[in-house]
This record gives C-alpha cells, sequence and structure tokens, in this order.
C-alpha cells in the first residue's frame, strides 16, 4: 500500500481534482448547514454532475460533499439551534448556548478543529485496518447487533437532562414511530391506514425538521420579543486556546473512537454513534452539570464523532462492497457507474485506486477545515439579518428539504405535524433528542431483534452465548444498575441530609 | 387541590399519549394484521404493541406525577397569538406548496410567516418571499434536478 | 461513430410526424432511493439515451415500499411520451399480488428490457460446501438458513421455489436487502443467499449452480441449475423502460428504437458488465409478451410459496 501513495499524492494533485474539492467542499458546507438538506441529498445531487468526470475528480467531488456537509450541520446547529444534518442533532445541546452567551465564535472553532480531527483519525483507521477491521465487523450478526443498539439506546439517560420518565415516553414514541410503513421482516405494512403515500413510512429527516427545525420556529414565535432582535449576534471563527484543549483531548480522542467503530459497524449509523458519543462524555466527565449549558466537551464529542463515522463507514464499503450507512450507499452507486467495484476485489487488483481514493479523503478533510473556518465567518454573517426573517426562511428550507428527500407529500405533513408535537413537548420540558434516538434505532432494533429470534428458533435465552453479544448486554446492565445506583444513593444522601 | 402550572401540563400530557397509544394498541387488533406470514418469529404487531403499551405505561406514570406535583412552578408566557399565526400560516403554506406548486405557493407562504412573525418591513419581507424561493429553485430545481411539488391542479 | 450511425439510423426510421419528439426533458421515475441497485442501473442507460434522444432524462427517485409507491405514481402520470418509469420485475410483477396496489399488468406499456440477471444459490466461501448437492445434503441433516430481502423480493421467491424443488426447508432470514443478507452469510450467521450473480461475485461469495439455461460469460466456471443435477428454475432479476398504458404507438417505437440503440453502445455493455450485471436488451414486442407472462407467473408462484392475498 505504502509504495503507492507518492503516486497517489502526485496524480491527485491536478487542477481538475483540486477544483472539485474546492467546489465539493464549499457545497458541502452550505448544504450541510441550511437545514432540511442532508448529506445524502447532497451526494445525490451532485451524482449527475460526476458522470461528465473522469473518476478521480468525480470522487473528489463526492468525498468533499460527504465530509463537508457533515460538518456543515454544526454551523446552523450552533447559530440558530437548528440542526442542518441529522448528525449534528446533538451539537445543538452545547453549542447553541455557547453562541447565546456570546462564545459563538469559540464554538464554530471547536467543531470545525473536532470535525477535522474525527476525520482524519477514521481515516487513519480507514488506511490502516480496513480489510481487518471489516472482517471484524462480520462477527456482528442480527443477535451481536441487537445487543450493540440495546446498548445505545441507554444514551436516552444522559440526553434527557433530568426528565428521565419524559426521556423514556420521548424514545418509545420515536421507536413506534419507525415502525409506521412495511414491515421488512413480513413484507406487511403497519398503521398506514390504507394511505398509498403512508405506506412508505416515516423518514429521518423530515423528523427531524419537523422536532428541531419547525417547533424552533414556534418557539420563537412563543418567546421572540424584539422583532429586529438579529437570529445571529456572535459569530465568526475563533480557535480555542490550547489550555481549552488540553484537558479534553483524551474526550476527543474517545468520541473519535466510539464514532469510527460505530461507523464500521451494521444498524446503528451516524446519528447514534453521536448520541453514543456524548453520552460517553457526559457521563465521564468531572462536570455533566455543565453538558447542555455549553460545555465545549459537549461539542467536540457530537463533531468529532460524527466525522468519524464517515471514515468508519467506509470500512466495509471500500473492503467488502456493502454500504455501512445512507451516505455510502451513494457513494457505492457512484463507483459502480464509474467502473470502480468496491469490495474484496479492489484492494488486490487496484491497490493504486484505493490509495488514491484514500489520499482524496484526507485531503477532502484538510479542504474542509480551511474552507469551513472561512465559511464559518461567512454564515455568521450571513445570519445577522433578524430571526424575524430568518425564520420564514428556515421554514422554506425545511418545506424543500423534506419534499426533495422521496417526492412523498406526507414528508411536508409530518414537518407541520411533528413541529407542533415538537414545540408543545419542548413547552413542557421534554428532551427532543430522544425522540430521534428511538426514531432511528427503531427499524435495526426491531429487525436484528427478529432476525435473532429467527435464528435461535424463538429460544431468547441463546441470545447470550454470543460472546459480544454477552459483553455488550453486560455493559448496558451495568449502565443502567448505575443510573438507579445514583438514584439510590442520592436519595439516601437527601434522606440524611434532612433528617 | 392547586396543581401547579407544570404539574398541569404533565397530567394533560401524559392523558393524551394514553389515550393514543391504547388507540393505537386497539387498533391492532384490527382484521387487516390477522394475516399473517409467519416466518418462524413473532408476528407483525409484536414489537408495535410491547411499545405501545410502554407507551401508554409511562404516559400514566406521568400523569401521576403531574397530580404530585404541588411546587412544580408556573410555566412561562407565550405569546399563544403569534405562535397560532405563524403555525396557520405555516400549515396553509404546506397545503398550497402541495396543490398549487411550490414556484407559486412558497412565495406567499415566505411572506405570510414572515408577517406573522411581525416582521416590520414588509417591503424588504415581499422581496425576499419573491427571491428567496425561486433562487432556491433555480439553483436546485434546475440545476441540481432535485425534485419539488409540482401541484396537483396543474 | 457506431453511436453516430446507429442514433442517425433511429432518428431516420421516426415518422415524419414525430421526428420533433422528444421537444424537451423526459422525466424518468426510479421507484427507489437513489444510489440503489435499481437507480445505478437506469443511471448506466441515462447518458446513452440522452445523447439518442437527444434530450436530457431526468430521474426522479421516489422511493419507498418495494416500488410501490412510485409505481403507483407513475400508472397515474399522463401518457404524453415525457414520464417513463424504469422498473425491476419485483415492482411490476409480484408486488401487485402480495398488497393493495393501484396498479397492475395494465397499467403500463413496456418499452424495452435493458437488464437481466439471472440468480445463483451462494453460499460463504468458509462453509465448505462447493456444489448443490453439499448443499442439499446439509439441508437434510439440520437447518439450513438462508437470507435476502423482505418476503415477495425475487430473491425470496427464488429461494423457497429452490427449497421446494429439492424437497427441503430453508429457513429464511429477512434483511433489509441482498447486500445485508451478503453480510450475514460472510459473518456465517446465516448459510444461502440466492442473489444476481454478479452481485454474488461483488460480494466474495461462492456461487453453486446459476438459475439459468446456460453458463454466464461473467462466471464460465459456474455450471447451471440444470447441469448441477437440479430442477429447471429460472429466476432473474431484470429491469425495463415503461410508458404509462395509452401512450401513443410512435412515441412507444421511437423509444424502443432509441434503447435498442442505447444497450448496444460498447460504452453501455462495459458499465453493466463491470458493475457485475448482465446487459439483455428486449425489444418492445417480446418484452410486451414477457412481462405479462411473468405478471402471470409470478402470481402462480406467490400462490405456491404461500404470499399471494
Amino acid at each position: 500500500m505504502l509504495e503507492f501513495v507518492p503516486g497517489a499524492f502526485s496524480s491527485a494533485f491536478t487542477f481538475s481534482i483540486l477544483l472539485c474539492l474546492a467546489i465539493g467542499t464549499v457545497a458541502g458546507i452550505i448544504i450541510g448547514a441550511l437545514p432540511g438538506l442532508g448529506t445524502v441529498l447532497g451526494l445525490v445531487m451532485a451524482l449527475p454532475f460526476t458522470y461528465v468526470l473522469e473518476p478521480g475528480p468525480a470522487i473528489a467531488l463526492l468525498l468533499a460533499i460527504y465530509v463537508s456537509s457533515i460538518y456543515g450541520g454544526s454551523i446552523s446547529a450552533i447559530l440558530i439551534n437548528v440542526p442542518g444534518t441529522p448528525q449534528s442533532a446533538a451539537s445543538v445541546f452545547d453549542g447553541y448556548p455557547m453562541a447565546q452567551r456570546g462564545d459563538g465564535a469559540l464554538a464554530l472553532g471547536w467543531a470545525t478543529i473536532a470535525s477535522f480531527v474525527g476525520g482524519v483519525f477514521s481515516l487513519v483507521i480507514l488506511v490502516m485496518l480496513a480489510p481487518q477491521l471489516a472482517r471484524f465487523a462480520l462477527n456482528f450478526g442480527p443477535i451481536e447487533t441487537f445487543a450493540l443498539i440495546v446498548f445505545a439506546l441507554t444514551t436516552i439517560a444522559w440526553v434527557s437532562s433530568g426528565e428521565m420518565l419524559k426521556g423514556l415516553l420521548a424514545a418509545c414514541i420515536g421507536l413506534f414511530l419507525a415502525t409506521v410503513g412495511p414491515d421488512a421482516m413480513t413484507g406487511q405494512v403497519r398503521f398506514h391506514f390504507d394511505n398509498l403515500f403512508l405506506s412508505a413510512g416515516l423518514t429521518v429527516i423530515p423528523l427531524l425538521i419537523g422536532f428541531f427545525a419547525v417547533s424552533e420556529i414556534l418557539y420563537q414565535a412563543a418567546y421572540l420579543k424584539d422583532v429586529k432582535l438579529p437570529a445571529v449576534t456572535s459569530g465568526g471563527f475563533k480557535v480555542p486556546p490550547w489550555s481549552a484543549w488540553k484537558p479534553r483531548i483524551v474526550t476527543l480522542l474517545r468520541s473519535c473512537g466510539i464514532g469510527s467503530f460505530i461507523g464500521v459497524l451494521p444498524g446503528t449509523g451516524a446519528t447514534a454513534a453521536v448520541f453514543v458519543s456524548y453520552a460517553d462524555a457526559k457521563r465521564r466527565a468531572p462536570n455533566p452539570e455543565d453538558f447542555g449549558k455549553g460545555e465545549p466537551s459537549g461539542l467536540i464529542a457530537s463533531e468529532s464523532a460524527n466525522n468519524a463515522v464517515s471514515g468508519g463507514a467506509m470500512v466495509p464499503m471500500m473492503a467488502l462492497g456493502i454500504p455501512g450507512d445512507g451516505g455510502t450507499v451513494v457513494l457505492l452507486g457512484a463507483l459502480t457507474i464509474h467502473n470502480v467495484i468496491p469490495g474484496v476485489r479492489l484492494f488486490s487488483t487496484q491497490p493504486d485506486l484505493v490509495t488514491l481514493i484514500f489520499v482524496l479523503l484526507l485531503l477532502a478533510n484538510i479542504f474542509m477545515l480551511m474552507i469551513g473556518a472561512f465559511g464559518a465567518n461567512v454564515f455568521s454573517r450571513m445570519l445577522k439579518i433578524p430571526t424575524t426573517l430568518l425564520m420564514p426562511l428556515v421554514f422554506m428550507m425545511s418545506v424543500v428539504g423534506a419534499y426533495a428527500i422521496r417526492s412523498n407529500p406526507v414528508d411536508i405533513i409530518v414537518i407541520a405535524v411533528f413541529g407542533l408535537i415538537g414545540f408543545l413537548l419542548r413547552m413542557n420540558k421534554f428532551p427532543p433528542a430522544p425522540i430521534i434516538i428511538g426514531f432511528v434505532l427503531g427499524v435495526p432494533l426491531e429487525m436484528s431483534f427478529r432476525q435473532g429470534l429467527i435464528l435461535t428458533d424463538m429460544n431468547v435465552l441463546l441470545f447470550f452465548e454470543s460472546p459480544i453479544a454477552l459483553v455488550l448486554f453486560i455493559i448496558t446492565a451495568l449502565i443502567v444498575l448505575g443510573q438507579f445506583g445514583a438514584f439510590k444513593a442520592l436519595s439516601r444522601a437527601v434522606g440524611r441530609g434532612k433528617g | 387541590m392547586a396543581l401547579s402550572g407544570q404539574g398541569r401540563a404533565d397530567v394533560i400530557y401524559g392523558a393524551v399519549a394514553a389515550m393514543g397509544g391504547t388507540a393505537m394498541f386497539a387498533h391492532t387488533f384490527s382484521d387487516r394484521y390477522s394475516n399473517e406470514f409467519l416466518f418462524g418469529d413473532v408476528s407483525t404487531t409484536f414489537v408495535p404493541r410491547i411499545l405501545l403499551g410502554l407507551i401508554v405505561l409511562l404516559s400514566l406514570g406521568l400523569v401521576v406525577k403531574g397530580l404530585r406535583d404541588r411546587d412544580g412552578g408556573k410555566l412561562p408566557a407565550v405569546a399563544i397569538g403569534r405562535v397560532a399565526l405563524v403555525f396557520g400560516a405555516c400549515v396553509l403554506s404546506i397545503a398550497g406548496v402541495w396543490f398549487i406548486g411550490y414556484l407559486i405557493a412558497m412565495p406567499i407562504g415566505v411572506f405570510l410567516v414572515g408577517w406573522a412573525f411581525g416582521y416590520p418591513n414588509k417591503l424588504v419581507l415581499l422581496v425576499t418571499a419573491i427571491v428567496a424561493p425561486l433562487l432556491t429553485w433555480l439553483v436546485l430545481a434546475e440545476f441540481a434536478q432535485v425534485s419539488f411539488p409540482n401541484g396537483q391542479v396543474f | 461513430m457506431k453511436r453516430t450511425i446507429v442514433a442517425l439510423a433511429a432518428v431516420a426510421f421516426a415518422t415524419p410526424a414525430l421526428a420533433q419528439y422528444p421537444e424537451q426533458s423526459i422525466e424518468v421515475l426510479v421507484p427507489f432511493n437513489a444510489g440503489s441497485g435499481p437507480d445505478a442501473s437506469f443511471r448506466m442507460l441515462q447518458p446513452e439515451l440522452e445523447e439518442i434522444l437527444g434530450q436530457p432524462m431526468v430521474v426522479r427517485n421516489v422511493g419507498g415500499a418495494g416500488g410501490t409507491v412510485g409505481a403507483a405514481q407513475f400508472a397515474a402520470q399522463d401518457a404524453d411520451g415525457y414520464y417513463l418509469a424504469f422498473m425491476p420485475v419485483g415492482t411490476t410483477t409480484t408486488q401487485p399480488h402480495l398488497r393493495d396496489v393501484t396498479y397492475d399488468d395494465t397499467s403500463f406499456e413496456p418499452i424495452c428490457m435493458t437488464i437481466q440477471d439471472p440468480m445463483a444459490v451462494s453460499v460463504s466461501p468458509d462453509s465448505g460446501i462447493s456444489s448443490m448437492d453439499e448443499l442439499i445434503a446439509r439441508a437434510g441433516e439440520g437447518t439450513v438458513t438462508s437470507g435476502g430481502p423482505p418476503p415477495g423480493s425475487l430473491p425470496h421467491i427464488a429461494q423457497a421455489a429452490v427449497a421446494a424443488a429439492y424437497d427441503v426447508d430453508f429457513r429464511y432470514v429477512p434483511h433489509e436487502g441482498g447486500s445485508a443478507a451478503a453480510r450475514s452469510i460472510l459473518g456465517g450467521q446465516v448459510d444461502v443467499l440466492v442473489d444476481p450473480v454478479g452481485s454474488i461475485i461483488n460480494y466474495g461469495l461462492q456461487p453453486l449452480a446459476v438459475l439459468n439455461d446456460s453458463r454466464l460469460d461473467a462466471a464460465p466456471d459456474l455450471p447451471t441449475i440444470d447441469e448441477a443435477g437440479g430442477p429447471p428454475l429460472r429466476y432473474s432479476i431484470w429491469f425495463g423502460l415503461f410508458a404509462p398504458a395509452g401512450t401513443p404507438e410512435e412515441i412507444l417505437t421511437a423509444l424502443d428504437e432509441a434503447c435498442q440503440a442505447g444497450t448496444a453502445t460498447e460504452r453501455y455493455q462495459a458499465t453493466v458488465e463491470n458493475s457485475g450485471r448482465t446487459p439483455r436488451f428486449m425489444a418492445r414486442d417480446e418484452f410486451s409478451d414477457f412481462f405479462r407472462q411473468q405478471y402471470q407467473d409470478n402470481a402462480e408462484l406467490l400462490s405456491a410459496v404461500g404470499l399471494a392475498q
């Protein structure tokens, strides 16, 4: 592999490739920052343009969009409390409070650098370990995937900000919403009430738009006092000082690891990875009560994880020809049309091309860092228009983004319905994140569970025979007990205090 | 029996969720789900029923919590009128976009939502309402071939 | 050069009244998400058609429920030649028998077939099975699990038919799609996958026998099911271009010719084969009969497997 690196670098530094990287990065950041569009849509939009390009520039364009759009989502998450992409849903927790107290530039700095670190970390893993990791990931069959998802559900506890009951209820609602539509196990359609459009089920982006964007619009409508108030008062780009980074390095690296790992595995995806990473950071932090109020560790946990998933998801795609998430599905399709067939044979028959892809991914991350800093500044300035003017535009993008995914009118109804529901929930201190977590994990949870039942012939106890699953179940149990244990200890302490 | 604002809200939300959950649960017993293709695992309504059961349980728990909440404090003041106006504008816009098409309905929608928000400068709003949707359409629909609603009437 | 000649010929044979068609861009509906198998299969043909017809072909992805949402939308479109659809065997001939849809085989005018991928029975390369007989023997001894897309899909029907023909049982484990199932095969959790040969080779699985009349160029060492001593099963996933019922005859002919020219280009053939698929052109008349026959056959098949409504 190493012998191809010099050659790959020299083939990468051509005008057309560099131009495609630049265009892709700019487009990716914009697509990510505009609420409602998202990484998958960005890649789909770029797809027709890649046909007239050579494989090199085509891949450069797509990878740049893939990587930058994940980062772009953090810009609107931080500045206007609306995640631009599902993968930035956890960045609002600490990013927006930081912007509200005047640290917007710093928040964007944290996010940009964390995204870069996440992307490069997962790239290194991809380069060094892709075939081995892919092979290891194959040990995650349905039963192991089920255990992993159950573990991921525990993150609800840490994103419920104290309202456990409401968080659990929200998560169950999210899980239930995921059952609307086709049941992949039997082919039957559930809860569609004979409506053709509803028979396709619900999809995450319109739900996200509803719960985060439209509900934010209604929230502003409810509380905004000054109609001329600019939406963003503190923006720009400021690199946080090394003294602030030093104590957070471990958190950063661990989040990168979580993101990469979950990206490699089937079933979970970037949105879930981000919450797992956030929950992990909060659990281990010396100051968990600061999370959700503008603690940079929360922001970097989320932003590094989501970019790390990108490299991780490329592991099964490159090594097995099996896509890891929605973005890699489109990447795989695009590569196929350019006669690049990822899979077991690609590494052996075209190692130079594989190396080129890795180099392009590295350059895409570097471009993201450089242009991202600039883009953060530009967006901050653009968003200084009054909130009352911005919100109608956010609404417009919400409608466009919701319909663009799959041309299904259910989706534009969803953003209104769940926008209202999201607003009402927010008014009553329901945390919004668990609904998204539940929805995203609902299908893989049910599917892996029922696949497991078929494989074990309905004998659930056999689930514990798998070593990987057993380990995951034990960790989950410890976490859950820890939660209750903490409650018990707390009530004992409170009792002692009163008596 | 003075429930706090928070407590009252909890009771209402919990009750609504419990009723919704129960209704859905009853729905899972309807005929449409009785035709089962069994593949050696559970039926198609197995997992939904578990989830609905949990929803009902948790929402009843929320009702109980709300009833016991005496000192939760009042909820902050909300400009309900404006929320209703904005939401109404949103709903109208979406309906318009679906039935008439994006190009005509979205500018009207953006203007209506901005007006409902109370943005003071109506001229700027009008210009924005025309330019922004058009620009978005040009870039996304024409250039990138993204799918936009064309309207049912035309 | 060859493309230009063929394109000129296609234009020359169009009747004078329709020398104008197409006058504007044509919308092609693909009832699956962008980047998916059906989507990629059409995008390989897209540049050829655009060149021959001289107009952009705008792809519109409307995914959901095995393609039924998109197909239903398509069936209601105007039959003026500017709305076409690219649909696979499942959406058009099996899904209508599985659920309540608003269309049937009379809703569409078949134009041409563009790809036909014969399926093969495959196992993991680590399984130690190297022939159909060994697989069937193992099925006779214990439990053999097979995986694939949700019930009602072609891979599911095919594996059920294989099991039935050999009088054994495969325990079916549904997955989101073929690639997810391939992952389970490679991981050793599931034993068998019946999928198009090209996909099987791309995943690195071990094909045992192809359910086709003759051996495939892509896998010359792979015996047909007949050669392997098995029953004469024939299953393939095909893709075709369709117009709504009622589209004028001249337009259908023009499209049929464009399709023939487009699928004959070297670039198309190379791209399709490279991706592991098998290009196959079937002209309108033959494809019409074939399509209607498949609609009937699959109805019977689904009843036999116990799935039809």
